[in-house]
């Protein structure tokens, strides 16, 4: 078995595990704990992604990788300013 | 000698890899076990989950996509920033006096005690001073009473 194969699924297994754990920042009682939790959820996602698609040779999966990044954090840095304005 | 060249580069790519995920193990363990009762536990945790930001440039650029990583380098400080932020102005009741004026009050009185404690101090240096000098002077008269 490939080490490269084996290192990939090493990370995609830390990967899931920290999704979990960023559901879990998700449901704290502020506002601002949701917003940390999403975007860290969206780079583990797009990680995922990413590394899914190398694996398998699919190469739609950047470019729904690369669309989920940018417009995860443009969207959570826009909804930051709003709550930064709000308060 | 190409043979051997991609068996190396494989194998820097598999070691960055296994950087990168036990960095994001190590942040995970740290994001879920840090005390929800701590002062600034928001701005401490946008700190951790700094670690992972750092671990997913490294893991983009591992797995070949230096566009991603080059993305994420530009965007990860904006966006913890952005985040830190909007938790002062919108959320913060510890730091923030707009939001907790109890806060400015408690803050004016510490120093109002700073200002009362060092008038304290100089006050009571002066009195001791001043015992000293009046010490001295009445030596000095039972002195020259003495001579005379």
């Amino acid at each position: 078995m490939n080490i490269l194969l084996i290192s990939e699924c090493f990370l995609i297994i830390a990967l899931i595990v920290f999704s979990f754990a960023t559901l879990r920042i998700i449901t704290y009682k502020s506002t601002s704990m949701g917003l940390i939790g999403t975007s860290s959820f969206t780079l583990a996602l797009t990680l995922i992604l990413i590394t899914v698609g190398t694996i398998h040779n699919i190469g739609f999966f950047k470019d729904i990788a690369l669309a989920l990044l940018l417009l995860g954090i443009v969207g959570t840095i826009a909804y930051a300013a709003v709550i930064r304005r709000a308060g | 000698m190409f043979g051997i060249g991609a068996g190396i580069m494989n194998l820097i790519q598999s070691i960055l890899l296994i950087i990168s995920a036990l960095l994001i193990i190590i942040a995970t363990v740290g994001v879920l076990r840090i005390d929800r009762n701590l002062d600034n536990v928001v701005y401490a945790r946008i700190h951790i989950l700094g670690i992972v930001d750092i671990a997913g440039i490294i893991a983009f650029i591992a797995i070949g996509q230096p566009l991603f990583a080059l993305i994420y380098l530009f965007l990860a400080p904006l966006l913890a920033h952005a985040l830190a932020n909007a938790y002062f102005h919108g959320e913060d009741t510890f730091n923030n006096p707009v939001l907790n004026p109890n806060l400015e009050e408690a803050s004016l009185k510490e120093e109002n005690d700073d200002e009362i404690e060092l008038i304290d101090e100089v006050l009571l240096e002066d009195n001791l001073d001043m015992s000293d000098d009046s010490s001295e002077e009445l030596d000095e008269e039972s002195e020259d009473d003495g001579n005379d």
